[in-house]
């Protein structure tokens, strides 16, 4: 376990830090030039509009879909019989089980912005002149593509959750005369806290890193609209070929990473949530 | 006893025949240019006849493949390829690769393969080509095809406005004398939208790609310094450029300001159903047009003019810009004389013509000009003319990173930010980058 932990996690973590003090580019050379790469990030005027795009891209997201509309889903799922809980959360599930690209691309026809896309094929129909979808909102197309699939994780999570809470729970709160609302905010909300800190933990990390769906929709732009941090570095290391400058963007997400991991861990009070639970489970 | 000699000789030949495998790495990304790789296989049918002929007992093979997808994704493969040394005998890409790619040791310079070679073929290749191979004087590449970016305009539409057929046919001429200028064409393709002829005046590539410095040379906007080897950013000049794509899509709105990034399928959709005046494409998207758009070869002709693209009103001038692919052979291949020998083979000018034909390239040697497909391609023969008018990028190792730093300025310039910030934006971005390998020149 440890040999894999050193393989696939300790030696890369390493490899990107050393490489992020070298000016590496495509001849692969180890050129050491200390802390220019990071003094290059500090001058980079890309930079704010990155963070920025990083930070919206992120909690919007986060927000909207890959915990608010999980939670919404589970919660309403999970409150109407079994069978057609169990087809909706089935149906969530399908963009999860498209290929990345294919997926991609099927946005990308949604939001052509000639009559050849979907949606404008549609407007042309009845009368309305195409749009240009990509350009108007693109920051709004790519949450959205991204939330679709994002979701999923969550409510499987919150789901599961939800169900593990002893029904005799619910049933003194309905036999009190509580509502449904009353029940959600009462009682289930606070018994998946801990998934609640899990799921927006993993998933704003996992936002932070992820940027496939960008890169096949609008590939950061129009003008760097939808660049974000890790498109950026993707970018700058696989494009540009400045393997160094990327690795040094690399760690600065790592370390924006960490403090957002932090942050959550006060924000939810996971001292208080290590400690032996309330509930008893079997 | 004499007999069972000779059995044994040939049993021994069947037995013990060698069969090399030459892996061939190449590129379209255009489906009908496949002849890139199909011709390298037709190099080694070619040769096998002959070993067979002289009773050789080693057989050669080509495999690899065609890769259609894109040229960045193309690059990366090719790039960790190199470094980490996977087997490829032959690759091909464009000549502005040579420059980063011999920089770093990653491929072989073939001066001498060439003059081994030269009484029997490469005399015949067209000169200028020679120049778009060259690194730091030495040969790192064979020409494989080249090609010409036309101005391609919609005749019918001109002729809805009222062009008479000398108007029509005489343009050409006028683009390529710089009595039609970009500003002329401005007028024209905002009138034609006007009159709701056309949806669009002028498309450009939705992509990063070099098809843009064709605006650089049309308002004489210097890029290169050959002297010194370093890119020139002079701002003056540059400032023409970006308040000319500033203009396009904000002022006179003959472009969408959703260009960049549109799908391609639908960009050639829409020029070829004569939805837009004119488009800054190549030669071959011709091919392209007639395989995968389904249009025919007199319907293309009854709707396009080709020409140069225009220079502007009081700079630059008109021009066009070739792209060649070009054959090369990584350092590290264990059989450089015979993958050598194969791309010889495959530059025969029956096969290099097939191409061409195929793929709406030109020829890259004098020979071809001389064969019957050639005087038949309307395109080949178009393609052709505007060679004189013609220019290469520079082969050097930080194109790329420069390329796709003036491209973000133009997606600024689109996307409506002025010119003016644009160049000042794109300056700073350069000297970051780029730092004492490119020159800004102020004023």
């Amino acid at each position: 376990m440890l040999i894999m932990v050193a393989i696939f996690f300790f030696i890369p973590v390493v490899l990107t830090i050393v490489l992020s003090f070298t000016d590496m580019d495509y001849q692969f050379q180890w050129h050491f030039v200390g802390f220019s790469n990071f003094k290059d990030i500090a001058t980079d005027f890309i930079i704010p509009k990155v963070t920025a795009n990083t930070l919206i891209y992120t909690f919007t997201t986060l927000g909207f879909f890959n915990v608010g509309s999980a939670l919404l889903i589970s919660l309403l799922t999970t409150s109407i019989p079994d069978k057609w809980g169990g087809f909706f959360r089935t149906l969530w599930m399908l963009p999860r089980l498209t290929p990345s690209v294919v997926y991609g691309l099927l946005w990308l026809w949604i939001f052509d912005p000639t009559e050849h896309g979907l949606l404008n094929f549609m407007r042309m129909s009845m009368g309305l002149p195409p749009q240009n979808w990509l350009y108007r909102a693109p920051m709004f197309i790519v949450v959205v593509a991204n939330g679709f699939i994002g979701a999923s994780m969550g409510m499987l999570i919150f789901t599961a959750a939800i169900k593990a809470i002893p029904i005799d729970y619910y049933r003194a709160a309905l036999l009190d005369g509580a509502s449904w609302w009353m029940i959600t905010r009462k009682i289930t909300l606070p018994l998946i806290k801990w998934q609640v800190l899990f799921v927006t933990a993993y998933q704003t990390l996992s936002l932070l890193t992820s940027f496939e769906y960008i890169l096949i929709i609008t590939d950061g732009g129009p003008v760097f609209r939808t660049e974000v941090w890790s498109l950026y570095t993707y970018h700058m290391a696989f494009s540009n070929y400045r393997f160094g400058y990327g690795a040094a963007l690399s760690v600065v997400l790592v370390i924006m990473g960490i403090i957002f991991a932090i942050a959550y861990l006060k924000l939810f009070k996971f001292e208080s949530l290590m400690q032996k639970p309330k509930v008893e489970v079997d | 006893m004499k007999k069972l000699a000779v059995l044994l000789l040939i049993f021994g030949v069947i037995i013990f025949a060698k069969d090399i495998t030459i892996t061939a790495w190449t590129v379209g990304p255009d489906n009908p240019s496949f002849y890139r790789f199909d011709n390298l296989k037709t190099a080694a049918d070619r040769l096998n006849k002959m070993l067979e002929a002289a009773g050789a007992d080693v057989r050669v093979k080509v495999d690899g493949f065609f890769d259609t997808t894109d040229w960045s994704e193309f690059k990366q493969k090719l790039l960790f390829g190199f470094q980490s040394k996977k087997k490829f005998d032959i690759l091909c890409s464009g000549h502005d690769d040579i420059g980063a790619w011999a920089e770093a040791g990653y491929i072989m310079p073939l001066d001498d393969l060439v003059k081994k070679y030269w009484k029997e073929t490469y005399y015949d290749i067209i000169p200028s080509l020679w120049e778009s191979v060259k690194y730091k004087g030495k040969i790192y590449g064979i020409p494989q095809d080249t090609e010409a970016r036309p101005f391609y305009i919609n005749k019918q539409v001109l002729k809805k406005l009222g062009w008479s057929d000398a108007e029509i046919n005489a343009l050409p001429e006028k683009i390529a004398k710089g009595e039609f200028t970009l500003e002329d064409f401005v007028k024209v393709a905002r009138e034609a939208m006007d009159k709701g002829l056309v949806k669009w005046g002028l498309f450009h590539r939705p992509k990063k790609g070099i098809d843009y410095f064709q605006v650089f040379t049309s308002f004489g906007a210097d890029f290169y310094d050959e002297k010194q080897a370093k890119f020139v950013f002079n701002k003056e000049q540059m400032m023409r450029v970006y308040d000319f794509f500033y203009k396009l899509t904000n002022v006179w709105k003959i472009t969408p300001n959703s260009m960049i990034g549109t799908p391609w399928s639908s960009i050639h959709k829409e020029v070829t159903s004569g939805n837009v005046l004119a488009w800054m494409g190549g030669t071959w998207n011709w091919a392209e047009w007639k395989r995968d758009y389904g249009k025919t070869e007199k319907e293309l002709e009854d709707m396009f003019l080709i020409a140069p693209f225009p220079k502007s009103k009081n700079y630059g001038r008109p021009n066009t810009l070739s792209h060649p692919v070009v054959y090369m052979i990584p350092a590290h291949t264990k059989y450089p004389e015979l993958a050598f020998l194969l791309i010889t083979l495959a530059t025969a000018p029956d096969l290099n013509m097939r191409h061409a034909v195929e793929s709406g390239h030109l020829p890259i040697r004098w020979q071809e000009t001389v064969l019957p497909e050639y005087h038949k391609d309307f395109i080949m023969q178009q393609g052709t003319k505007l060679l004189p008018y013609s220019g290469f990028i520079p082969n050097d190792s930080k194109f790329d990173l420069f390329n796709t730093i003036i491209f973000e300025g133009i997606q600024w310039a689109e996307g409506g930010q002025d010119a003016k910030t644009v160049v000042n934006l794109v300056a700073m971005r350069l000297k970051s980058q780029l730092k004492d390998k490119v020159i800004i020149v102020e004023k």
